[in-house]
């Protein structure tokens, strides 16, 4: 038996309705909210967008408040961070909303939609992970200056066992948001992106 | 919503277009469901870019088969690909021969790649294989190579089935 012999009668069965979807009366269905990856990626980058919006808006608001050098750099730092960010999810939003509006051939989409999950998930990461130094190095600088400034720093418990510590949790921190991250990344979307692998390999295969 | 009635009366006329793609690139009924509509919002979204310069049905084929092939699953649910689906879980009619050997080819098909499953779907709508290859983004040349290993392929497995 051959698919030619039977063709017809295959396209005659596959085009039976599916219980639970409109036959008429299609309105309803464009008011849904769409769970395709790219929409849920840009709910994300709205969601990612206000935080940093708002993570501006508090630098800008400390740098005002707290005339310590070490304050102003980490909101500047913060500020421009957050600027820059800002303006990378923007450009991916910008993307992902022609990328929707303009039907490609297949390869194309898959090509697109592994760059936009792949740019998203590494930004994602980045951000997890990449911030953590800074936060660290902050960290550490405001404590010093603070307990210096109160007059502390004699009294400080400058121990090895306290540096030991100090160490364990910045590496043990540091440990689990990395693998914290990757899990979760990968739980999100690594499934996904190794299908779409696959696909975009199958068809670039001749 | 501007354009909103011509769509929907657009997508009214060729919704076998979009049921064609979930049967066969879906098993379960809620899986289909879901997946209409995407396809549905997915037209909807690309709807203001359709210059008319190509036949509505061939470019709702170009967005509902991106859409299904690149469908997110978020529980990603594994389907046996040996499973049989539901669509061809009917009674069987007077000709019960007939009925296997569609049986038999459409469990062939499922198992097929969704690349591959796309393709089958516009050779059965008699597209060229120069049309299937714009559509897919590869050469004529290509899915003559393509179709003949599948077909091959789908002669072979639909044996086991019989």
């Amino acid at each position: 038996m051959e698919l030619d012999e039977i063709k017809m009668l295959m396209k005659e069965r596959l085009e039976e309705g599916i219980a639970g979807c409109p036959g008429t009366g299609l309105e309803a269905s464009l008011r849904r909210k769409s769970n395709s990856v790219t929409s849920k990626i840009k709910r994300n980058i709205r969601l990612e967008t206000i935080a940093f919006l708002l993570c501006a808006i508090a630098a800008v608001v400390c740098w005002f408040m707290y005339p310590s050098l070490v304050v102003r750099v980490f909101c500047t730092v913060t500020w421009v961070f957050c600027l820059v960010s800002g303006v990378y999810m923007y450009a991916l939003y910008k993307k992902i909303v022609f990328y929707e509006t303009v039907p490609g051939t297949v390869r194309d989409s898959l090509q697109q939609t592994i760059g936009i999950v792949t740019r998203f998930t590494r930004l994602y990461f980045g951000i997890s992970v990449g911030l953590l130094p800074v936060i660290y190095i902050f960290g550490l600088i405001i404590g010093y200056l603070d307990i210096s400034k109160q007059g502390l720093l004699l009294q400080f418990n400058w121990s090895k066992e306290m540096l030991y510590y100090g160490i364990a949790f910045i590496t043990g921190w540091s440990a689990i948001i990395y693998f914290l991250s990757k899990w979760y990344i990968r739980k999100l979307y690594g499934n996904y992106l190794l299908q779409l692998k696959q696909q975009l390999k199958d068809i670039e295969n001749g | 919503m501007p354009g909103e009635k011509d769509f929907i009366q657009s997508i009214e006329a060729h919704q076998k277009i979009i049921h064609k793609v979930c049967n066969l690139y879906m098993n379960t009924g809620q899986d289909k469901k879901d997946l209409f509509q995407e396809i549905i919002l997915a037209a909807w979204k690309g709807y203001p870019r359709f210059k008319g310069d190509a036949q509505f049905s061939t470019w709702l084929y170009r967005v509902a088969l991106n859409t299904a092939i690149t469908f997110y699953r978020k529980e990603q649910r594994q389907v046996s690909t040996t499973a049989m689906p539901e669509q061809v879980l009917v009674p069987a009619d007077d000709n019960q021969a007939e009925q296997d050997q569609l049986t038999a080819m459409y469990i062939s098909i499922n198992e097929l790649s969704g690349i591959d499953k796309a393709l089958v779907m516009l050779y059965m709508e008699d597209y060229s294989y120069a049309e299937i290859g714009e559509m897919m983004g590869i050469t004529a040349n290509n899915v003559a190579v393509k179709m003949n290993r599948i077909k091959i392929k789908l002669k072979e497995s639909a044996k086991k089935y019989l």
